[in-house]
């Protein structure tokens, strides 16, 4: 089921010399990001990497308008975020994102299927609207026996995959998920990273700030982060090597 | 050792020279380039020391075909083989290790631009090695060779790293 996320024109995300700092200790301000210009297609699958600290999460808030740059611009679907009211920035962020966080940040007091449906309650929703659709996010993720556990009843890599869920459930043309897989063993980030790559083969816009190599080589386009700088982006590769080019196991 | 890959391969099936060619190209997924001449070269060697036998089988108008089997003293030249633990020095013999070991004695800004390009390149490689993971009919001992391929790219890009995070933390360079 491809969905046409592209009737807007123009990319998804755009940063144009974007800048973050945090007040420190005194005069000496952190440049969480320090001059960021990036674009990111619509319908594009693309990692952040880059070692702690180097901004990585900070650039990702930015982008689901989340947080706003000291100075610079962030568009998001076209939108110059620093021009809308906290109240505008919330209806875009229901309108065009969603979030995983690094935390999966669930609430503790609500089951799977209460934290899955409520940024559409948050978005004044119906509840006869949406429980359809908990339903069909829950089972997408396989979690359709676990929909009434509590956070505390889930394991890491079942909370993750709620948190998946929950940042679908708006149906949001842009995904963006930082280390969704950092806290997972392989086989749960394995079904994680499926999930990102189903969102993207549905047309979205996909965003994952990952440190694990395997799961950047998977998507379209990386981008390194250094002090919050992009240091470096790959570019597509023109065609991809034969096994017996990249692996040699003679033995004299 | 190319031996006791074709010992085994002929222990789990008896099997003439090209049919043995093709399925150690199909098992190794074509990472060891041999051809035919070696193959019967390694075969002839194993059969005088008693490791095979051989025995023609007319095909009728088509030529005969000598079909390779292990013998017993075979069977136990391979088992001796496979029970003995591998132990050897790690091998960092490539380019890269001794390129980026060379530039770090300066550590100027051509250390990190070599490894920004590097990482670049190895990453390329992680993105082969993953499309190669997906393909269908790979023989499963090549998922075995790729998924040893993969972590060894991965450790590669960690090495990268580990040095640029060093070279920062003494850089001249800023
Ligand atoms: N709320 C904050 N207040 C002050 N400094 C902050 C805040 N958030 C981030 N920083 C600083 O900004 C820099 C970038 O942080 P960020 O969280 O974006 O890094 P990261 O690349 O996501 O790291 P990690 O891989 O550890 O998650 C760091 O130096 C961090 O200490
Ligand atoms: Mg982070």
């Amino acid at each position: 089921m491809v969905k046409n996320y592209g009737l807007a024109v123009g990319p998804a995300l755009e940063f144009q010399n974007v800048h973050r700092a945090y007040a420190g200790n005194g005069a000496v301000a952190t440049a969480a990001l320090d001059g960021v210009d990036v674009t990111i297609g619509r319908g594009e699958l693309v990692a952040v990497c880059g070692p702690s600290g180097s901004g990585k999460s900070t650039l990702l808030h930015l982008a689901g308008a989340l947080d706003v740059a000291t100075c610079g611009e962030v568009l998001i679907d076209g939108w110059a975020v620093s021009g809308l009211s906290a109240t505008e920035r919330a209806g875009m962020r229901n309108r065009s994102i969603g979030f995983v966080f690094q935390s999966f940040n669930l609430l503790p007091g609500l089951t799977a299927r209460e934290n899955v449906g409520m940024p559409a309650v948050l978005a004044k929703r119906k509840p006869s609207e949406i429980s359809g659709r908990v339903d069909e996010l829950l089972d997408l993720v396989g979690l359709a026996d676990r929909a009434d556990h509590r956070p505390s009843q889930l394991s890491g890599g079942e909370q993750q995959r709620v948190a998946v869920a929950r940042a679908l459930i708006l149906d949001p043309p842009i995904v963006l998920a930082d280390e969704p897989t950092g806290n997972l063993d392989t086989a749960s980030g394995e079904a994680v990273l499926d999930l990102l790559l189903a969102c993207h083969d549905a047309g979205r816009t996909v965003v994952v700030v990952t440190h694990d190599a395997r799961i950047a080589a998977r998507t379209q386009r990386v981008i390194y982060l250094r002090d919050g700088r992009i240091a470096q982006q790959d570019k597509p590769r023109q065609r991809s090597r034969p096994l017996a080019a990249i692996l040699d196991t003679s033995t004299g | 050792m190319l031996r006791y890959v074709l010992l085994g391969l002929l222990d789990a099936e008896p099997r003439y020279g090209y049919e043995l060619k093709a399925v150690f190209e199909q098992f190794l997924g074509g990472t060891w380039p041999l051809n035919i001449g070696q193959i019967y070269t390694s075969l002839a060697h194993l059969e005088e020391e008693g490791l095979v036998r051989s025995q023609v089988v007319p095909q009728g108008s088509a030529p005969d075909r000598k079909v390779y089997e292990v013998t017993a003293k075979g069977r136990k030249a391979l088992s001796a083989w496979t029970s003995t633990i591998t132990d050897e020095p790690v091998r960092l013999r490539d380019e890269l290790f001794l390129k980026v070991s060379v530039l770090s004695l300066k550590n100027g800004p051509a250390t990190r631009e070599l490894i920004h390009q590097q990482r670049i390149a190895i990453l390329s490689r992680l993105r082969d090695l993953a499309e190669l993971q997906d393909l269908p009919e790979n023989h499963p001992a090549t998922e075995l060779l790729l998924e040893a391929a993969m972590l060894r790219t991965e450790a590669d890009l960690k090495w990268l790293d580990a040095v640029e995070a060093r070279l920062k933390d003494g850089g001249s360079d800023g």
